[in-house]
């Protein structure tokens, strides 16, 4: 009995010992820290608005604009620890600061506001890849195009098909697909980009990252539209249709969610999709639980509840 | 004691070894999306980065690029505001295509405020069009014209509401009671067997205010040009040649007796 006491003494001592001289990450969550909790912050579709919505506009008056997300997702960057911030493209094109200026100022405050990654939506192609490439600069955050293939293009190297991000031992595998071009966007504004099947593309960069890279969570940005009335390919399907991914975070279709929704996947597991309506009147929020033993717990809300009253809109 | 410390390294090297074997996942998620509204303060980091833009911008868009004889607002059969804008737009279409080009028909609905009478600002145009649409050229069969036309008689018989009225230049109408009495394309009697060029909007050209005559056509030419663009080139053109704007209601869309 005495044994055993100065044994369990001595673990505590040792632990304390170890646990303030050691930095691995692996031997102090082992030891208390049960989960890792990671905030993604997104937007989608913010065409350009810079500004608020005028006092005149008859749906959104006074309404929006970027310098607001801004204010918000400092505000949360200073409550949470662990934060990403990403886009779900359509940055371009809805106000006179596009047609002005080409995209640079949006891609300047979005750098500001320290984005971790975007994706190309149709209308950032308005100006052409090469007015894309013109303002890219302005950009210090990826552009991850994962079915766009732009070898061709002068656009060939200047995004990537994904990227990883750590947090707190956490690694985040991100890539993005993009709307079919064709018959959308004129083709002399989109060259010689050759389109991949964006199902088949996406299996491929989520097994990479979840079995290669071994990501703890593996993220889809995505322009294809949350979903249709025909068969059009939507983030409904893609999510359906795929495996090892854990989040959509969708654009294209202007779509307001009060929260995100869950799907089951491929293979019966959890794929939530998220999107944020359009002209930076929201920001969206899904916030990730990691945990090395337990098993998932969440309540599955597979109802599609489009925000129908969006506050006072 | 040195038995101890074995014990306590055996424990450890066990605790690595499942921590190696154990992968963080997710077990839980919570998704709450945040509206944007005016009560939520601004970034001045953002701000001071926006301000030159926006100085910039409201210096351009407030910049006046000619001046207005009248007031242009749309109408039914016939409008100033209509005429004014199909006029260039033709033009431009004409000028942009190395083919004959036979008319030009737009939408009301896609013309977004009334021009007045008096100094127009670049935002001015912004707001008449605020859309990226552009310009193209639809060729389409005689039997599609029929139900072009039928549809201009429609909306030509309608007078107050916002759907009334199609705007159009190169194309004259006639309409008696309820029937079509006279076609002119150009300065020629309309032709059933013949194709038709059409100079409108990518947005109607794909069948957009339910132009549904737009949607099988023979061929489709790009211009590449924004009716924005082309309605303030216009503009601007007119002011280097000192000419006002001015607009009239011409006929080309009547009700016979």
């Amino acid at each position: 009995m005495q044994n055993r006491r100065k044994f369990v003494k001595n673990i505590l001592i040792g632990a304390a010992g170890i646990s303030t001289l050691s930095s691995f990450d692996i031997l102090n969550v082992t030891r208390k820290e049960k989960h890792v909790k990671l905030t993604i912050l997104h937007t989608n579709d913010m065409h350009s608005r810079v500004d608020p919505f005028g006092p005149n506009d008859k749906k959104y008056a006074n309404q929006g604009g970027i310098s607001r997300i801004a204010h918000l997702v400092e505000k949360i960057r200073n409550e949470e620890a662990n934060v990403i911030l990403l886009d779900a493209g359509d940055i371009f094109q809805g106000t006179p600061y596009f047609n002005l200026f080409g995209g640079e100022v949006e891609l300047k405050l979005m750098s500001q506001m320290k984005y971790d990654a975007s994706t190309m939506g149709n209308h950032d192609f308005d100006n052409g890849i090469e007015g894309f490439n013109n303002v890219l600069h302005n950009a210090n955050f990826p552009f991850l195009c994962s079915n766009y293939d732009f070898s061709k293009t002068i656009l060939n190297g200047k995004t990537k098909p994904y990227h990883i991000i750590e947090k707190q031992g956490i690694k985040i595998g991100i890539f993005g697909i993009g709307i079919e071009l064709d018959g959308l966007v004129d083709s002399r504004l989109y060259g010689k980009t050759i389109y991949n099947d964006p199902i088949e593309s996406a299996n491929k960069y989520a097994a990479l990252l979840k079995e290669e890279h071994a990501c703890n969570a593996v993220i889809c940005l995505s322009h294809l539209g949350y979903e249709y009335e025909d068969k059009t390919l939507s983030d409904k399907t893609l999510a359906k249709e795929t495996k090892n991914i854990d989040l959509i975070i969708g654009g294209h279709t202007h779509t307001f969610l009060d929260k995100a929704v869950t799907f089951y996947n491929k293979v019966g597991k959890l794929t939530l999709v998220n999107q944020a309506g359009w002209a930076a009147l929201s920001l969206g929020r899904v916030d990730f639980y990691f945990n090395r033993e337990k098993e998932r717990i969440e309540d599955l809300n597979t109802s599609f509840k489009p925000y129908k009253n969006y506050a006072k809109f | 004691m040195k038995y101890y410390f074995r014990h306590i390294l055996i424990f450890y090297l066990a605790l690595l070894l499942i921590g190696c074997k154990q992968q963080y996942k997710i077990t839980n998620s919570k998704s709450v999306n945040n509206e944007i509204n005016n009560e939520l303060s601004t970034n001045n980091f953002l701000e001071t980065t926006i301000l030159p833009y926006r100085t910039e911008l409201e210096l351009q868009m407030n910049e006046v690029i000619n001046t207005s004889l009248i007031d242009m607002e749309v109408g039914s059969p016939e409008g100033l505001l209509g005429n004014f804008v199909c006029d260039l737009t033709y033009l431009k279409a004409q000028e942009i295509s190395g083919k004959l080009v036979d008319f030009c028909l737009l939408n009301n609905g896609g013309l977004r405020t009334p021009l007045p009478k008096g100094e127009i600002t670049r935002g001015k145009i912004f707001e008449l069009m605020p859309f990226e649409n552009e310009i193209v050229i639809v060729e389409i069969s005689g039997d599609n014209m029929l139900q072009l036309i039928e549809y201009i008689k429609t909306k030509s018989l309608i007078t107050k509401s916002r759907k009334a009225g199609v705007p159009v230049s190169g194309l004259r109408i006639a309409i008696n009671n309820d029937t079509v009495s006279e076609v002119k394309i150009g300065t020629f009697a309309f032709d059933t067997k013949k194709n038709y060029r059409v100079a409108t909007s990518d947005y109607l050209a794909n069948g957009g205010d339910q132009m549904d005559f737009f949607l099988s056509p023979i061929s489709i030419e790009n211009t590449g040009i924004k009716l924005r663009d082309a309605i303030l080139t216009h503009i601007i053109n007119l002011s280097q040649k000192d000419t006002k704007l001015d607009a009239t209601i011409d006929g080309r869309i009547y009700y016979a007796e």
